[in-house]
């Protein structure tokens, strides 16, 4: 929409912001399991076991990316021919 | 422009040539710096760092020392270690006596210290908190026993931080549910719970009852979705502490939205 319009502001927008941003793959929606839903916490009751899976999920969570980070840090500093497969003979 | 706190992030060298410019200009205490042997404590949070067996460095953000002074003015000391902050919804509706005037004044001063723990790092107290501050206006005997189930899990959990590792890639999470109007004895509407963890660390979060009765699944999905869209990037004093930026280029400040708006869509 043109910045100047007068239908600015009556014309809600904010819709289409997360349509483009989903189309442009800056935001992924993906299902979640309710027992995997930390957000869970914040809308429902729960009971001991629940409420600490979540809590340690969370935690865990900074682990497993910490993991997957250095693996991407190896990769990145091993030279380029480091993995390369080496092809030698008579044509 | 008046300053009283400050938090510089940077190279120790840098910093300390940042600290004596500023000895030029300004008188100030001298500076702490975090590391193994230091914590810093800024605007009540206590910041440190650690290092795992794997030698990688992690932060860590708590308000121990606060909560536990909390607990001890309130005489919460010792009591008995509950299951979970609200192991029940019912306990809240299970006594609808309204209490006395000086005990509704208590009620509502420790409801408005656990809001400010639960904004801050207690992440997963802001629904019971969002609960307890429905009854603010008034004050039953079910809320107040709601209350010390809440003291008396958190008399045991002050320990909780919000923990993250130092990494070259951030990496950003988002949870969004509802409850569907899962809570009748307190009404109709939805509540809805917000978390953005970045790097394993919930870095945002929203526990609200939703201003309007959604009419249907598809509408509450589309509220959902605005706001996380609407939400703004960290405060930025967390985001200095865990040295990161919010990537996505996120607008305004948390919206309230009006499920009007969806209809014409």
């Amino acid at each position: 929409m043109n910045p100047q319009s007068k239908l600015k502001g009556v014309i809600d927008l904010r819709w289409g912001s997360v349509q483009e941003r989903q189309d442009k793959h800056e935001v992924r929606a993906l299902k979640v399991h309710t027992d995997l839903n930390v957000a869970d916490l914040l809308t429902k009751p729960h009971g001991r076991v629940k409420c600490d899976s979540l809590l340690q999920q969370v935690q865990e969570s900074g682990v497993q990316l910490l993991k997957e980070d250095l693996q991407l840090r190896e990769v990145e500093e091993k030279p380029k021919d480091a993995g390369a497969v080496h092809y030698a003979g008579f044509l | 422009m008046h300053v009283d706190d400050y938090l510089v992030r940077g190279a120790r060298a840098r910093l300390e040539e940042f600290f004596d410019g500023l000895c030029k200009h300004l008188e100030h205490k001298p500076p702490v710096f975090i590391n193994d042997e230091d914590e810093v404590h800024f605007v009540g949070k206590r910041i440190t760092q650690m290092f795992d067996e794997d030698g990688n460095k992690w932060y860590h953000l708590d308000q121990q020392r606060d909560m536990d002074a909390f607990l001890e003015e309130h005489g919460f000391v010792g009591v008995r270690n509950v299951a979970a902050p609200v192991a029940s919804k019912a306990l809240m509706t299970s006594d609808s006596a309204l209490l006395d005037k000086p005990m509704a004044t208590r009620y509502r001063s420790i409801v408005v210290s656990l809001q400010y723990f639960a904004s801050e790092t207690q992440w997963h107290l802001s629904h019971a908190v969002a609960r307890l501050s429905q009854m603010n206006a008034a004050p039953t005997a079910g809320a107040e026993k709601q209350l010390h189930q809440l003291m008396g899990w958190l008399t045991a959990n002050t320990g909780r931080e919000l923990s993250a590792p130092v990494m070259q890639t951030t990496t950003w999470d988002v949870y969004s549910d509802s409850d569907h109007a899962g809570d009748r004895a307190l009404g109709t509407r939805s509540h809805t719970g917000v978390v953005i963890v970045c790097n394993g660390a919930p870095a945002q979060w929203r526990s609200n009852e939703q201003p309007v009765t959604a009419v249907s699944v598809r509408v509450l999905r589309c509220m959902l979705l605005l706001k996380r869209s609407g939400m703004q990037g960290l405060p930025s004093g967390r985001q200095r502490s865990f040295s990161v930026k919010c990537p996505l280029p996120l607008t305004h400040k948390w919206t309230t939205v009006r499920l009007q708006s969806f209809s014409l869509t």
